[in-house]
């Protein structure tokens, strides 16, 4: 039982961790909401490096749904801290840093993602044992416009790092284990703000909307590895650019696929590979697709 | 036992959401991107046609590629701005004293490219360089006649990369 929620615990860390890496980001650019790091088991505290490396397969999908793929294919490196501590029984703060490498054409391009603060509240704890309530975390959640807007790119987003914008969001994730298997649930929604840009070649005003990502996933335990699955699904409203003209902008959909494998090395370590493709599910539009590979190790201290 | 039953369901889920991709016609090769001078701007007068006309003024461009761009390389084109003779319907070039910008706009994506060098070689006629588009897709190339900040006429040629 006690392996089962060391597991578990693991599978929450990866997929919330997942949310927040290369896979969204590789949408051009762009990408969807962050998704905290949470504390789900006795952890007072936890610090996690990862890693991914992204290979955008399918340059653009428009907005009738059409791919294209080119001959030369950005890739892009992702590289996230990412922390949380607990405050009181049921309270927790977190946060994600992730910086990214994007390379095209003999051109690369660095810069910090959307680095994000956030608030956690066990409002559904597992005190007591029940066969069919789940455990759920719910979060609130301040996104910084640390990666620059696509929009606002005069490197036709090449050097955009994430969403650019100031959101703010709300979410939930609920968990449950039965023996062996693990399942995970996952909903998240935000509202972007609008700002003002200058760039070489234009000046206006770029207006978003609201966004949202959900999931779901399953996994196996054996002893000490644990199997993983995970399905999420992003949207976001179009982005209006009133430059010289006023561009009404086209949603943003895309959906990814994953693969995960992690290994725990005693209660204060944890190791996942994981495998990610956006190209297998979903009916994306106004997007790049990607296949990732990633690893992530994890450092947790007990209360 | 509940599980056996709900693996059907979520598999039968899993497959009924798996993407659908409508494809583009393959991009062939270019042996060659210098594209011959038989056309286009190098033609003579009576041989150019007003590709897209000015919103604002009016008047016609006229263009073609020079050497077309590749997914890693930038490309150039030469554009003229004039009007077309009523009497013989020839195309007669304008001077303007603004000197043109170029900006490529990807609607469907909602962003733009790397800058484009523009430079007059003559009366109306102008060659824009470093036209480089990031991605394949349906893009606007947009010629504007700006004072500042302030587009004064635009007009937007349509092209695929």
């Amino acid at each position: 039982m006690r392996q089962s929620w060391i597991l578990l615990s693991s599978l929450i860390l990866f997929c919330a961790l997942w949310f927040s890496n290369g896979v969204s980001a590789a949408a051009c650019c762009g990408g969807g909401a962050a998704f905290p790091s949470l504390i789900i088991g006795d952890e007072k505290a936890q610090l996690t490096a990862s890693y991914a490396l992204t290979d955008v397969a399918v340059a653009s999908v428009d907005s009738n749904g059409v791919w294209r793929e080119s001959s030369s294919r950005p890739q892009i490196q992702s590289f996230n801290l990412e922390g949380a501590h607990i405050l009181a029984d049921r309270w927790q703060v977190g946060f994600s840093a992730p910086v990214q490498h994007k390379s095209f054409a003999q051109q690369t391009y660095s810069g910090w993602g959307d680095v994000s603060g956030r608030i956690g509240y066990e409002y559904l704890p597992d005190w007591d044992y029940h066969p069919w309530r789940p455990k759920g975390v719910g979060f609130l959640q301040i996104r910084l416009p640390t990666g620059k807007s696509r929009a606002e790119s005069d490197r036709g987003g090449l050097d955009s790092m994430g969403s650019g914008f100031w959101s703010l969001g709300l979410g939930s994730v609920l968990t449950k284990a039965r023996g062996a298997f693990d399942f995970l649930a996952t909903a998240e929604i935000h509202r972007s703000l609008a700002k003002r840009f200058s760039n070489s070649q234009m000046a206006g005003e770029l207006r978003p909307g609201w966004g949202g990502t959900w999931g779901v996933g399953a996994g196996y335990s054996l002893q000490h590895v644990r199997f993983g699955a995970l399905l999420t699904w992003v949207y976001e409203d179009p982005v209006e650019v009133r430059v010289f003209e006023r561009f009404k902008g086209v949603a943003e959909r895309q959906a990814t696929a994953s693969l995960s494998v992690s290994f725990l090395a005693g209660r204060e370590w944890a190791g996942t590979l994981s495998y990610s493709d956006q190209t297998l599910i979903g009916s994306p539009v106004n997007t790049s697709l990607g296949r990732s590979l990633s690893v992530l190790l994890q450092r947790r201290w007990g209360r | 036992m509940i599980f056996k039953n709900l693996a059907p369901i979520l598999i039968s889920a899993v497959l009924g959401a798996c993407a659908n991709p409508k494809e583009a016609a393959e991009l062939s090769p270019m042996e060659s991107r210098r594209v011959e001078a038989n056309a286009g701007v190098n033609a003579g007068a009576s041989s150019k046609t007003c590709d897209a006309r000015f919103g604002t003024s009016g008047l016609c461009v006229t263009w073609a590629w020079d050497i077309k761009p590749t997914a890693e390389e930038a490309g150039s084109f030469v554009f003229e701005i004039g009007q077309i003779d009523s009497n013989d319907q020839a195309f007669v070039n304008v001077e303007t004293d603004i000197l043109p910008t170029v900006l490529l706009w990807m609607p469907s994506m909602g962003h733009g490219s790397t800058p484009v060098a523009v430079t007059r070689e003559g009366a109306g006629r102008f060659r824009a360089s470093q036209v480089f588009f990031v991605m394949p897709g349906a893009w606007e190339i947009r010629i504007q006649l700006k004072e500042g900040a302030t587009v004064r006429d635009e007009t937007v040629l349509d092209f695929t990369f």
